[in-house]
């Protein structure tokens, strides 16, 4: 029995289970970045090297991607609840 | 299965339950890292070829960036909020 497969494997089963289960936007990403260990995991034990050398290269930028998003859209909330409170003046 | 295959196997399953149970945000990060440690080693050891040794380095930069990127991500959070 080898351990690469069988931790990695557990890697990809934890971390499908943590997107559904945690509720914070950034413990959603955490637990897709343990996902995707995981599914580079897999992918190496079954010999496919050049791949896992590609996709390891963009799993930051993923990463990144995803958190560009969560920042913008925390700012584009707090922007609204900074206007909000200014604005019903004109529904008055 | 060697001896040493064996303990970082355990430290890395260690690692991915300790994961999913901790509620700290940067305590999950702490952890993250040290299993993409874990499984750089794992690798390294899996395959034996030089080729295993450049995927192990590579994938050691990238998910160091991608962890930094997380934490860097949580400062800014807490500042805006």
């Amino acid at each position: 029995m080898e351990i690469l497969p069988l931790i990695a494997g557990i890697c990809c089963v934890l971390g499908g289970i943590g997107v559904i289960v945690h509720t914070n936007p950034i413990n959603k990403i955490i637990m897709f970045a343990l996902l995707e260990i995981g599914m580079i995991g897999l992918i190496i034990s079954s010999y496919y090297l050049d791949i896992a050398i590609i996709s390891s290269l963009c799993e930051p930028i993923c990463t990144i991607i995803l958190l560009l998003g969560y920042l913008k859209y925390i700012t584009t909330v707090k922007k609204k609840k900074r206007y909000g409170r200014n604005l019903p003046v004109l529904s008055k | 299965m060697g001896i040493v295959e064996t303990i970082i196997g355990a430290i890395a399953l260690l690692m991915a339950i300790r994961i999913f149970l901790t509620r700290s945000r940067a305590r999950k990060l702490l952890y993250l890292c040290c299993l993409s440690f874990c499984i750089s080693a794992l690798i390294a050891l899996y395959v034996n070829s030089p080729m295993g040794g450049i995927v192990a380095i590579t994938y050691f930069i990238c998910s160091t960036l991608s962890s930094n990127a997380i934490a860097y991500t949580i400062e800014q959070v807490k500042d805006i909020e």
